[in-house]
């Protein structure tokens, strides 16, 4: 496309995310050569009363980032543009003009729920229908129902457990069946094609039952040689989808195809759904994106780009939903949770979390059904901000634990990982020693100051040996993600240059001591040449300022049985570290995190690591 | 553009009720026509319970050789145990059959199996407010145009969704103050086919008392967060206007109640875009009498608002200030709001505070 400047090259983008509490949109420009990001607007987002409309939140949005840009990026009604992308209330001026009015491009990308409705009929409960449940977790979905045919009913009986699961996809239809089973050859593979005609013989019963508009979308993703057989028995009576295998051999699982699928299928249904996100969809120069799609881009991304062999995890906590994603080089896995969320999905968590796992996190008393209640009233009133420093603690214990229900979750994932990539989970549930932990989210982002932040992931996440935390401050790396797909270099200098607000490197040494006792001793030399010696004492959490851009060189000697990351217990080093919004963060308070059994002294301790951290 | 936060109270204002089947059916009523709360606006049957029998599997034949031994066809009524098919035996003995676990109809016999249908409901949808019809929504119902008060509640236990004449009835208030609990004591039978008022929360004694008098709704401050299962078990809604927990309900909201007592109420439950139930009560009053139609209200400087969360949460207030960046000294956090002078006794502070745009909502 030339713009109006003669110039086929995108030079600005305006990058646009539709979330469940906000709505942002983002300028990303060239100066100097290089993209930046320039300018942004936020608005809550309006779909509940009294707007009920995307659109009223979008345009307020764009209007706050041209206040912020200073620059005329849209054009009211009536006003005449040249292929301009219209609004109700006027357009985006698109390409950029010579006065510099508009932008060349715009992305978007959304993570607007209600999250697909999904049942999975596969063979074996413990093969392809959990190959299956892992690919559906990968967008914003929620698993209705699973029928598995190896479970339930006796072949020759009369047993009624898959009649009983047809009559309830009859009376409740989800969104999409997902049918799996059976490899694509061998003996195995033969002996998958009966039974999955079976089933798809009982899923045409369920259609026989329901209205055309009422039918879910049929998603394949079985047994190759029984693709056909499968669509002569279900096209004509369902939109019908063929992928390939999620088990193509028995070790070997390929999640892409469903992956895809149902990233279309999410946009193709929320469009549908959620009045007014059309105008978004009209104005992009790209096709939606999901913010999860787009954060899973940059968390590969960053692992490949910086070649950080020991990893990366991405931690996306929203409202509605939260994402985890780790990449080790070319290797990747992750979920979303499209119903645990830290507002609108805080029902749904506290179904899956005891209320004394959040209220150990507190620094003070607060009596179990108090607590449910203050968190069902943030439920209730999800875009509200809590008033009182008990309503903000409780908040960000909420997410502590939302993020370790994600973690466990990821696990058994994390272990198929690992047998590919040689980096194991270890044995009491620790995480390996990673590189970078990226960090997404209203409670992250909005908390009063970064060291609370940084206390969440800690906490939640638990990083053993040298790592260092980095967040999405600014909520830009879907936006960021959505533009990979237009414009890559666009995408990369900005995450380089804008992308993160880096929280600091952290050191935490794992091994067992007495409190008190020294576990650790290091100097660390600054650029300017002054240095610092500390010794950390065994449950201790430490912040030595090393402000950001600046680095320092530090030597590095644990206690005996004490495990840095350097290669073994007692083994210390030399090495850099980078500065930080907090600088070098020393968590000596043991690998796992112990909790005292003494809530006074559980509240204590919690006080005194907000205290140490700047919390 | 101007920021509009939601309105949680319209003393009396022109609403309009959507009222709708949970299937298709027939609508009996055309724009214009005028309709009082009883009246029946659409109809539709909605289809029983299904139930579905693995026939080619019990009778051991492939699913392509069921029609062969069915002796129902699609569309028949059965009974309950009732033959659907059978297969070889001798002389009476040794013959394999499907019967029908319930009564029903045969809605289909496809792929081995036999679907049935058990009796529909016949759903008759009552206007529940009196008005005009102002919309048709062909198939489903109506939208009926109605002057009256509006009170916009924060949870509600969606009963009112399961049947589409739940959530009907005469507005009772039994408490003496808006902060009262509502006890078992204060639910007798005075409160039979009542939208029964109470202050702060409610005892669950109360709600199972409720149950027993047959009341048609429930309406207090606060739901404790552990009744939350009884509420969605019991046949009508129970509706909390500030939240969970022990809530006394706003005050604007409790002098409402309390004005219109006696009169007939509905509760209608808005679906969001998260599939939560946003519960309005809607009080339809008659045009002649005093009450001045209220302007649409919008934030500024001495607008009236209501507070949302706590420790404000249920109190009202006054603005004092424009929309600006403000920051919370007890929290730290950073949001666009606006100062708010309090109403009414306080235990403490001066009443002056500030409050995040995000937890207010608009009173007239």
């Amino acid at each position: 496309m030339t713009n109006e400047r003669g110039s086929t090259e995108i030079e600005s983008i305006l990058a646009v995310e539709g979330g469940n509490v906000a709505t942002r949109a983002f300028l990303v420009d060239r100066v100097e050569g290089t993209y930046r990001f320039v300018a942004r607007g936020e608005c809550l987002t309006t779909l509940a009363l009294p707007q009920s409309s995307f659109e009223i939140g979008l345009w307020s949005a764009l209007q706050q980032l041209e206040g912020a840009a200073g620059r005329i990026l849209l054009s009211a009604s009536g006003a005449s543009q040249p292929r301009g992308r219209s609004l109700s209330w006027g357009s985006v001026i698109m390409p950029e003009q010579p006065d510099g009015h508009g932008v060349d491009a715009l992305v978007a990308s959304t993570s607007i729920l209600p999250p697909l409705r999904v049942a999975i009929a596969g063979l074996i409960r413990d093969l392809s229908v959990e190959s299956a449940r892992r690919a559906v977790e990968s967008t914003y979905t929620v698993v209705e129902d699973i029928i598995a045919l190896n479970e339930g009913a006796q072949r020759w009986g009369t047993a009624r457990g898959i009649e009983a699961k047809l009559e309830a996809l009859c009376q409740n239809p989800p969104h999409v069946i997902l049918l799996v089973g059976g490899v694509d050859e061998g003996a195995y593979g033969r002996r998958a094609y009966t039974p999955l005609l079976e089933i798809a013989e009982m899923l045409g019963a369920v259609a026989s039952v329901l209205d055309k508009p009422a039918r879910p979308v049929v998603i394949f993703a079985g047994n190759q040689s029984a693709r056909s057989a499968v669509a002569d028995l279900l096209s004509d009576q369902f939109e019908f989808r063929a992928v390939d295998n999620v088990r193509p051999e028995l070790g070997l699982e390929v999640l892409t195809g469903v992956q895809q699928e149902l990233e279309r299928l999410y946009q193709e249904t929320i469009i549908k759904q959620i009045p007014h996100l059309d105008a978004l969809v009209n104005l992009s120069t790209a096709p939606l994106m999901s913010s999860a799609r787009a954060f899973e881009l940059v968390v590969r991304f960053v692992a490949r780009q910086y070649n950080l062999i020991r990893g990366v995890l991405g931690v996306d906590i929203g409202g509605a939903s939260t994402q985890i994603f780790v990449a080790m080089g070319d290797h990747s896995c992750g979920l979303v949770k499209g119903n645990l969320g830290t507002s609108h999905g805080l029902e749904s968590l506290l179904d899956q979390i005891a209320i004394e796992d959040i209220l150990r996190w507190l620094p003070f008393v607060m009596p179990a059904a108090e607590a449910r209640n203050r968190l069902l009233n943030k439920w209730v009133h999800p875009l509200s901000i809590p008033q009182t420093r008990e309503d903000l603690l409780l908040e960000q214990a909420v997410a502590r634990e939302a993020m370790r229900l994600a973690l466990r979750e990821l696990r058994p994932r994390w272990a198929t990982l690992a047998e590919s990539s040689a980096l194991a989970l270890q044995g009491d549930g620790l995480l390996p020693p990673l590189d970078l932990l990226i960090a997404r989210g209203g409670v992250l982002s909005h908390a009063p100051n970064p060291g609370q932040a940084a206390l969440m992931l800690l906490d939640a996440f638990q990083p053993v040996g040298l790592s260092r935390l980095v967040l999405d401050q600014l909520s830009l790396l879907p936006a960021i993600g959505a533009m990979a797909a237009l414009q890559p270099l666009a995408a990369a200098e900005v995450l380089e240059r804008d992308g993160f607000l880096d929280l600091g490197t952290v050191i935490a040494p794992t091994g067992q001591a007495r409190r008190g006792e020294i576990i650790l001793r290091f100097r660390m030399e600054y650029a300017d040449g002054s240095t610092v010696q500390v010794e950390v004492p065994y449950g201790s959490l430490e912040v030595i300022p090393l402000p950001l851009g600046q680095t320092a060189n530090l030597e590095l000697r644990p206690a005996r049985g004490f495990d840095i990351g350097m290669g073994s217990k007692g083994r210390g080093g030399k090495t850099q570290v980078q500065g930080g919004a907090l600088g070098l963060i020393i968590d000596a308070r043991g690998r796992p995190l112990a909790f005292s059994s003494r809530p006074q002294v559980q509240q204590a301790r919690m006080q005194e690591w907000l205290w140490s951290i700047g919390g | 553009m101007e920021y509009r936060l939601p309105v949680c109270v319209i003393p009396f204002a022109q609403l309009e009720v959507e009222r709708l089947l949970p299937v298709p059916g027939q609508v009996l009523v055309r724009v214009g026509d005028k309709v009082d709360a009883t009246d029946v606006i659409a109809r539709a049957l909605h289809p029983g319970p299904l139930c579905a029998i693995n026939a080619a599997r019990v009778l051991g034949v492939g699913n392509a050789m069921l029609p062969k031994y069915v002796v129902k066809k699609e569309g028949e009524d059965v009974k309950e145990k009732e033959i659907l098919a059978a297969r070889g035996g001798v002389l009476g003995l040794f013959r394999k059959k499907c019967v029908s676990p319930v009564a029903g109809t045969v809605l289909a016999i496809t792929h081995g199996r036999i679907l049935l249908e058990q009796a529909p409901l016949t759903v008759e949808l009552r206007a529940n407010v009196r008005g005009e019809v102002a919309t048709v929504i062909p198939n489903f119902g109506a939208v009926i145009r109605t002057m009256g008060a509006l009170i916009r509640g924060a949870w509600s236990s969606g009963a009112e969704a399961n049947g589409p004449n739940l959530g009907f009835g005469v507005l009772r208030v039994v408490v003496e103050g808006r902060d009262q609990p509502l006890t078992a004591g204060l639910v007798d039978v005075s409160c039979h086919g009542a939208i029964v008022v109470g202050g702060s929360s409610v005892e669950q004694e109360a709600l199972e008392q409720a149950k027993e008098m047959n009341v048609r709704a429930i309406v207090v401050g606060g739901v404790d967060a552990g009744l939350r299962k009884l509420c969605r078990s019991l046949p009508f809604p129970v509706v909390a206007t500030q939240g969970l927990g022990d809530l006394p309900m706003a005050e604007p909201m409790f002098q409402l109640l309390r004005m219109h007592q006696g009169r007939e109420a509905v509760i209608i439950q808005w679906d969001t875009a998260w599939g939560k139930a946003r519960p309005e009560i809607i009080i339809p009053l008659p045009l002649d009498q005093a009450w001045g139609i209220s302007a649409a209200p919008s934030l500024e400087v001495g607008a009236h608002v209501h507070l949302t969360r706590s420790p404000y949460a249920g109190l009202v207030g006054q603005v004092m200030s424009q929309p600006q960046l403000l920051r919370d000294p007890r929290t730290g956090l950073q949001f666009l709001g606006v100062k708010v002078l309090l109403e009414g006794p306080r235990t403490e502070g001066s009443g002056n505070v500030i409050a995040p745009l995000a937890n207010l909502e608009l009173i007239p």
